[in-house]
C-alpha cells in the first residue's frame, strides 16, 4: 500500500512554504492532494454567546457570530488560494473543501479516506504556537512510503505519528491537544 | 617758453642713409664650427630665464606657508616645461607622502573618517580588511553552527515558549476546572462555558436555558479569567525582549572569541598606528553587535520589496561598512608627487562625493568619496593653469580655501551649492601640505594682486619669465644648442649651420631687435617642424637654410591674404599712395596692422591743409572719433612744437587740419606724429615733399624724433608697394634713429639697399627729416635769430607771421576762433 491521497489540514494562508513542500511531495508520490479547512464549530458557539469577547495581545473586544463567520470564510479563502498557488505548475491533482465541525472529528474523517493527514501548524502568530507540522499517517505504510514521509517531516520540521484507523474522537482530540497546543481547546 | 631757440643752436645736416649691413644683423653660419645640429650637445638648462629659474627654485625650496609660485609670462615661452623640469629635479629627493583612505565612522555614520597610512600601506590595509570580512563570514556562521550554540539558543527559545505556554496553560487549567474552555480565535483568545459532559463549547441556546444564577456566575468567572489572561498577555512582550536580549548576549559570547582571534592578527600588523588600531577596535565592537549580517542568506530567501523578488546588489551589502576606500595609494611613487591638473574644476581639485541611483533615489556612502588633484598632489606639487582655474566656477575659491585652511574638504560642487538635496556626507578633512605652481599670463598675476586681497598672501613667489634674451656672441651658440635639443626631442631632421643661422635671425626678428633673441619657444618649435616638413618635401636628409627660409615665407604667405589685397588696391590706384613725384602737404605715413598674430605694415597718405585760424590743429581722426587718445596726444604735441618754435612772440594764428586719407577703421598710436608734422610744415612752407619716401616716428615738443614699434613691418610694407611698382632708387623710409637697433629686415630689402635701389634714413630730429623729404635745408637761426629766407623753417615762420598779421588786421576774428577752440577742447 502506497500513499495515494494526502489531506492537508490548513488553518490559514500561513506557511505557504510548508504547503509548497507538501505539494511537491504529493506530486513526487503521484498522490492526490486534498486541502481541508475546518470551520471550528466551537468558535461559532463561542461567538454566539452574548458576552463573547476576544482577547488579543493588544486589545480585547466583543464578538458575534456574523463576525466570526466572516473571519472564518476569509481564512478559508486564503487557505484555498495558498493551496492553489502551491499546486500551480506541478503535475498534481488537487482539491479543496471547507467543513464545519470539531477539528478532531474532521481530522478523524480525513484519516478514514486519506493515507496521510498533514496538520500545518504555523498559525496567525498568536502564542503559544507550534511551528512546523504534525503528520498523521495510517498505521501501515510500505518502507518506501515511510522514507518519503521521513523526508517530508524533516522538510516541515514536524513529527510523524502513526494513528490506528479506528481511533476514537476523544482519543484523537487528546492527541491533538498534546501535540498541537493552540488548536481548538487548550 | 623759448623752446624755439633750442633748435637754433644745432647745425642740421641730413644724415646718410643706412648701409645694407645695418638693416639686419645677420647670423653668419661660418661662426659655427658644427656641420649639423647632430654634433651639438643637448642644452639641458633653461635659456635666458635665470630670473624665473631662481624664483621657482626659491619657491620650491622654501617650506613656509603661502610661498606658492605664480609662473608668469606670455604663452609659448615654455613655462610649463620649465616648471616641470625644475620640479622633477627636486621631487625625487623628497620623501614619499602618506597614503590616505576613508573608512566608516561607527559613531557618526555621515562623517567618514580619514586614515593616514605610511606610503604604500593603504591598499594592503584594504586587502587586509577584505580578508578579515571574508574570514568573519566563514567564522561567524561556523560559530553559530556548533552544537553548543544550537543547544543554548534552543534553551532560550524553549524557555520563552514554555514561559508563555505555562502562563496561558495555567489560565486554561483554571478555566477548565470551572468547566470553562479557553479557545483560540483567529485573532486571540476567548472563554466559553463547556458542556457538562463533554469537552465541547456549550451552544448558546443551551447556555440561555441555564438558571439565571448559573449564567451570572459563569459570566463573572469568565470576566475574572479574561482579566487574568489580559495581564498574562501584557507580560509577553517583556518576556520576548528578555529572550531576545539573552539570544544577543549569547551571539556575542559565541562569536567574540573567534572575532577576537581574527582581529588580533590584523591589529598586530598596525600596532604602530594608533588611529588604525582605534578604528579596528571600533570594527570589532561593531561586528559583535551585528553578527547576524555575517550569516549568508539561505538559498531561496531573497529579500522582497513590494512583493518583487530582487537580487541584492554588492553595494547594498551590509558588510560594505567594513570596506576601506583607498583615496591615495603611493605604492608606486618615488619621491614627492608632481600633479598637473589639466581640467581644474572645483570637483577635480577638492575631490567629489559620487552618488549611485538605488530604487529611484540617489544615495552615497564613504566608498563614493573620490580623490581630487589636491589629494593626489598632497605632500608634493600641484601645477595648474591660472586661466583654467579662474574660468572654472568656484575652483579658485576652493583652491584658496584649501591653501588657507591647510586642509582638503572633499565636497561636490552640487553639494556646496545645495543643488543636491539627497543623503550627503561630511568627510573628515585631510591635512594639506603642498606647493601650488600657477602658470599664467602676467595680466592675471597683476589683476589678482590688485583685486583679490588673499592672493598676495597665498602666492608669495613671483616667477617672471623673460620674453627675449640678450643676443651676445655666446647666445647664438646657446640658441643653436636649444634648436638642436628641440629638433632631437621632436625627432626632426638635423639642421645644418645655415638653417640654424636663419632660425636665429628669425628669433631676432620675432624679438624685433638686433640685440635680442625671442624666447618664444613654441614659435621656434613650430618653425623647426615646418622647416622639417619642407626639407622632407624636397627629399633632403638635413634641414637647410633654404628650408627654414621657405617655412618663414610659407607662413607669411598663408597669413597674408589681407595684406596682399591691400597692396593690390594700392598698386591698382584704388588706395591712393604715391611712390614718385612731389606734393606739398602730403606725406606717406606708415601703420602696422596685427591680425591673428600676423603683423604687416601699410603706407597711409597723410595730408595737411592750413589757413588762418585760432592756433588750433584739427585732428580729423579725433573729431570723427576714429582716433584713439594716444594719437590725439601726438597731434596736440604738434601744436606745441609749432607754437614754441615759430610763434613764440606772436599769437599762433594758424588753422590746420590733419587726416589719414582713406582710413575707415580706427587709428591709434603716435608713430605717425612726425609724418603729420612734416605734412603740416610742408603745407605751411608750401614746399613739396618727395612721395617716394615714407615716414614713421613720433615727435616731442622739441622736434626730436622718437622710437616707435613695428619698424621692420613698416619698412617692409612700403618696400613691397615700391617693389611691385618698380624700385627707382629714389624710394626709401625715414625711421627714428633710435630704432636702428631694431632693424631685422627681410632679405629683399637688404639686397635692394645694397644695390642702391632703396634707402632707410635714420632721423633724429624734424629738421633732419624735412630736409630729406623736401630736399631743401631746414635752416638754422643766424646770429640775429632769423632763419635763412629760403629754408623750410624760414618759410614756415614767415607764413605764420603773415597769419598773425592778418588776424591783427581783421580784429575780432581770432578771439572768436579761440573761444570756439576752447569749447572744442572740452
Amino acid at each position: 500500500m502506497s500513499i495515494r491521497r494526502i489531506t492537508v489540514v490548513q488553518e490559514s494562508a500561513q506557511g505557504a512554504r510548508a504547503l509548497d513542500v507538501v505539494a511537491e511531495t504529493a506530486a513526487a508520490l503521484e498522490a492526490e492532494l486534498a486541502g481541508l479547512f475546518v470551520e471550528d464549530v466551537g468558535l461559532l458557539h463561542f461567538a454566539g454567546l452574548p458576552f463573547a469577547r476576544e482577547i488579543g495581545a493588544f486589545s480585547a473586544r466583543a464578538l458575534d457570530v456574523r463576525t466570526m463567520e466572516r473571519r472564518l470564510r476569509s481564512q478559508a479563502e486564503e487557505a484555498r488560494r495558498a493551496l492553489a498557488a502551491a499546486a500551480e505548475g506541478k503535475p498534481l491533482r488537487w482539491s479543496f473543501r471547507v467543513e464545519r465541525g470539531s477539528l478532531s472529528a474532521q481530522v478523524r474523517g480525513a484519516l478514514a479516506e486519506a493515507d496521510l493527514v498533514v496538520l500545518l501548524g504555523d498559525r496567525g502568530g498568536q502564542p503559544p504556537r507550534r511551528r512546523g507540522a504534525a503528520l498523521l499517517a495510517a498505521a501501515e505504510l510500505p518502507p518506501e512510503a515511510e522514507s518519503a514521509l521521513e523526508r517530508l517531516a524533516r522538510a516541515l520540521a514536524g513529527d510523524v505519528y502513526h494513528v490506528r484507523p479506528a481511533v476514537g474522537e476523544e482519543a484523537l482530540a487528546k492527541l491533538l491537544r498534546e501535540l498541537w497546543r493552540g488548536v481548538g481547546i487548550v | 617758453m623759448d623752446s624755439g631757440s633750442n633748435g637754433s643752436v644745432r647745425q642740421t645736416l641730413a644724415p646718410a642713409a643706412l648701409a645694407a649691413a645695418d638693416l639686419c644683423r645677420r647670423c653668419d653660419p661660418a661662426r659655427f664650427d658644427f656641420q649639423t645640429t647632430d654634433e651639438l650637445a643637448d642644452f639641458a638648462e633653461s635659456l635666458g630665464q635665470a630670473r624665473a629659474v631662481g624664483a621657482i627654485r626659491f619657491g620650491i625650496g622654501i617650506r613656509r606657508d603661502g610661498f606658492n609660485i605664480f609662473a608668469m609670462g606670455p604663452e609659448g615661452l615654455g613655462r610649463h616645461a620649465l616648471v616641470k623640469k625644475l620640479l622633477e629635479q627636486q621631487a625625487p629627493a623628497q620623501e614619499v607622502p602618506s597614503d590616505w583612505c576613508y573608512v566608516f565612522n561607527f559613531e557618526v555614520p555621515h562623517k567618514p573618517r580619514a586614515l593616514k597610512l605610511p606610503p604604500g600601506r593603504a591598499t594592503k590595509f584594504r586587502q587586509g580588511m577584505a580578508r578579515l570580512v571574508e574570514d568573519l563570514r566563514a567564522a561567524i556562521p561556523a560559530a553559530f553552527e556548533t552544537d553548543e550554540y544550537r543547544t543554548r539558543i534552543q534553551e532560550i527559545e524553549t524557555e520563552f515558549g514554555e514561559r508563555q505556554a505555562k502562563a496561558i496553560g495555567e489560565i486554561g487549567e483554571r478555566a477548565r476546572s470551572k468547566r470553562i474552555a479557553l479557545l483560540r480565535t483567529p485573532a486571540g483568545f476567548g472563554f466559553a462555558p463547556m458542556k457538562p459532559d463533554k469537552d465541547e463549547v456549550m451552544e448558546p441556546e443551551e447556555f440561555r436555558k441555564l438558571p439565571e444564577p448559573d449564567q451570572e456566575r459563569t459570566q463573572e468567572e469568565i470576566a475574572s479569567l479574561q482579566d487574568d489572561l489580559e495581564k498574562a498577555l501584557h507580560e509577553m512582550p517583556k518576556w520576548r525582549r528578555e529572550a531576545q536580549r539573552k539570544a544577543r548576549e549569547l551571539n556575542r559570547q559565541v562569536t567574540s572569541a573567534s572575532v577576537a582571534s581574527l582581529m588580533e592578527e590584523i591589529k598586530a600588523e598596525y600596532e604602530a598606528l594608533p588611529e588604525v588600531c582605534a578604528y579596528l577596535t571600533a570594527v570589532q565592537n561593531d561586528v559583535l553587535d551585528r553578527v547576524e549580517i555575517f550569516q549568508q542568506p539561505k538559498e531561496g530567501e531573497q529579500p522582497a520589496l513590494f512583493g518583487i523578488l530582487r537580487r541584492m546588489e554588492p553595494e547594498e551589502s551590509p558588510l560594505r561598512r567594513y570596506e576601506v576606500n583607498v583615496l591615495i595609494d603611493r605604492s608606486a611613487d618615488k619621491g614627492a608627487p608632481i600633479v598637473y591638473e589639466d581640467n581644474p574644476s572645483h570637483d577635480n581639485l577638492v575631490g567629489r562625493i559620487e552618488h549611485v541611483a538605488k530604487m529611484g533615489t540617489l544615495v552615497t556612502d564613504f566608498t563614493q568619496i573620490k580623490a581630487g588633484a589636491l589629494h593626489r598632489a598632497n605632500g608634493g606639487y600641484l601645477v595648474l593653469d591660472a586661466l583654467r582655474v579662474l574660468s572654472q566656477p568656484f575652483a579658485w575659491e576652493a583652491l584658496k580655501r584649501a591653501l588657507r585652511s591647510r586642509e582638503i574638504r572633499a565636497e561636490s560642487l552640487g553639494q556646496m551649492l545645495s543643488l543636491v538635496s539627497t543623503v550627503s556626507l561630511e568627510p573628515e578633512p585631510i591635512p594639506l601640505d603642498l606647493k601650488v605652481v600657477l602658470v599664467g599670463q602676467r595680466i592675471f598675476y597683476y589683476l589678482l594682486h590688485a583685486y583679490d586681497p588673499e592672493f598676495g598672501g597665498l602666492f608669495k613667489v613671483m616667477a617672471d619669465f623673460e620674453d627675449d634674451m640678450a643676443r651676445d656672441p655666446d647666445a647664438d651658440l646657446l640658441y643653436a644648442r636649444v634648436i638642436a635639443t628641440m629638433a632631437r626631442a621632436d625627432k626632426l631632421r638635423p639642421l645644418d649651420r645655415a638653417a640654424v643661422a636663419r632660425a636665429i635671425e628669425h628669433g631676432a626678428r620675432l624679438a624685433g631687435d638686433t640685440e635680442k633673441l625671442s624666447m618664444q619657444m613654441l614659435d621656434l618649435a613650430d618653425l623647426l617642424r615646418e622647416s622639417d616638413h619642407w626639407a622632407s618635401t624636397a627629399g633632403r636628409a638635413v634641414t637647410t637654410g633654404e628650408d627654414v627660409e621657405r617655412a618663414i615665407r610659407a607662413r607669411q604667405e598663408r597669413a597674408s591674404r589681407i595684406r596682399q589685397r591691400l597692396q593690390e588696391e594700392i598698386v591698382r590706384g584704388t588706395l591712393l599712395i604715391d611712390t614718385a613725384g612731389e606734393r606739398a602737404g602730403q606725406v606717406n605715413g606708415l601703420s602696422v596692422a596685427t591680425l591673428g598674430g600676423f603683423a604687416f605694415g601699410m603706407p597711409h597718405r597723410i595730408t595737411a591743409r592750413v589757413r588762418l585760424g585760432g592756433g588750433k590743429v584739427i585732428d580729423i581722426e579725433r573729431e570723427s572719433e576714429l582716433g584713439g587718445p594716444i594719437h590725439s596726444k601726438g597731434v596736440l604735441i604738434l601744436s606745441g612744437y609749432i607754437a614754441g618754435r615759430y610763434a613764440a612772440k606772436t599769437p599762433l594764428s594758424l588753422g590746420a587740419s590733419l587726416v589719414f586719407e582713406q582710413s575707415y577703421g580706427g587709428i591709434e598710436g603716435d608713430s605717425a606724429s612726425s609724418a603729420e608734422l612734416y605734412a603740416l610744415l610742408s603745407a605751411l612752407a608750401e614746399a613739396p615733399v618727395r612721395q617716394s619716401l615714407a615716414v614713421t616716428g613720433s615727435v616731442n615738443q622739441h622736434g626730436d624724433v622718437q622710437a616707435i614699434g613695428g619698424v621692420n613691418e613698416k619698412i617692409e610694407g612700403f618696400f613691397d608697394i615700391c617693389a611691385s611698382r618698380g624700385l627707382t632708387g629714389e624710394q626709401g623710409v625715414l625711421i627714428p634713429a633710435s630704432n636702428v637697433k631694431h632693424l631685422m629686415l627681410k632679405r629683399e630689402v637688404v639686397d635692394a639697399v645694397a644695390a642702391g635701389k632703396f634707402r632707410v634714413h635714420p632721423v633724429a630730429s624734424i629738421d633732419e627729416g624735412i630736409e630729406i623729404l623736401a630736399g631743401v635745408p631746414a635752416g638754422q637761426r643766424d646770429a640775429l635769430g632769423q632763419f635763412p629766407e629760403r629754408s623750410i623753417n624760414g618759410r614756415v615762420e614767415r607764413r605764420l607771421a603773415e597769419f598773425a598779421e592778418r588776424v591783427r588786421s581783421f580784429g575780432g576774428a581770432a578771439p572768436a576762433s579761440r573761444k570756439r577752440g576752447r569749447r572744442d577742447r572740452k
